[in-house]
């Protein structure tokens, strides 16, 4: 018998990517997505060395500007394409929560973050289908009192 | 009087040094965009309704009024019901995180 108490590993395609206005949740699935990578959820190292000790070591830093990047298949839901071109074009800041399930589902999880739409390009391949490489960034955006921070949701 | 002072202190001290990540308690439902435009029609001036009138004037211009939205229930009853919707830090985890959670205040009017 393990020792940990074990749960059912998630695959890929089970996960699911939601967009929202910053002010209040309003979420709405980013259909014909492929991959999604959440990226930069680090935290600098600042070296120390000093004598005494044949260890260098490191204290925590500063977190990085996390970001993620999904593959977005072309006109499969073009109103959706539509409003992230919008987004980018516009420099609108939206929020991205990227969960392991249905965001009504109890006990769904994932990341929620304020993002500026940084990348949104597109390959053409001859014998491939046309998709978008969009990629989004922690952006300083407020909810107009304050900081919008990433947050960790629990449904 | 003294241990409670204690704690506190203790949570507070918890909740500046260890806020970068919140973890905030969410409990949406699904409804349509047509379904939302419904609920905000039936409450216009609720505070809650302007952000998600925004919302849905853009979103419909571009994706079908089928088009399924996850809305904060406690919003969804609160524009209905004329209520105030409050976010409250409900609890702090044991490693000092704030958990937050959206809720309804006693049914009233006078929305803050």
């Amino acid at each position: 018998m393990p020792e940990n108490v074990m749960e059912t590993p998630i695959p890929g395609f089970k996960m699911k990517l939601y967009r929202s206005p910053i002010s209040g949740d309003a979420w709405v699935e980013v259909g014909g997505v492929q991959s999604v990578s959440v990226d930069d959820v680090a935290r600098e190292e600042i070296e120390i060395a000093m004598r005494g000790s044949e260890w260098k070591r490191i204290m925590p830093g500063m977190m990085e500007a996390m970001s993620a990047t999904f593959k977005m298949v072309h006109n499969i839901v073009p109103g959706m394409e539509t409003l992230i071109r919008n987004d980018i074009l516009n420099g609108t800041a939206t929020k991205y929560a990227m969960v392991n399930g249905d965001i009504t589902a109890s006990g769904t999880e994932g990341w929620s973050i304020p993002v500026y739409v940084t990348q949104m390009n597109r390959s053409e391949e001859l014998s491939e289908i046309v998709a978008n490489d969009i990629k989004v960034k922690l952006g300083f955006i407020t909810d107009g009192t304050s900081l919008v921070e990433p947050e960790w949701l629990t449904i | 009087m003294n241990i409670e002072n204690i704690r506190n202190r203790a949570i507070s001290q918890n909740l500046q040094t260890n806020n970068v990540m919140k973890i905030r308690k969410v409990t949406p439902m699904k409804l349509t965009l047509a379904e939302l435009k419904e609920v905000l029609d039936a409450n216009a001036n609720h505070p809650k309704a302007a952000a998600l009138r925004t919302f849905y004037d853009e979103h419909s211009r571009f994706l079908p009024q089928e088009t399924v939205v996850a809305v904060e229930k406690a919003v969804v009853l609160g524009i209905l019901d004329g209520a105030n919707v409050v976010e409250k830090t409900m609890n702090v985890t044991p490693d000092g995180r704030e958990v937050v959670q959206t809720e309804i205040e006693e049914a009233n009017h006078d929305y803050v």
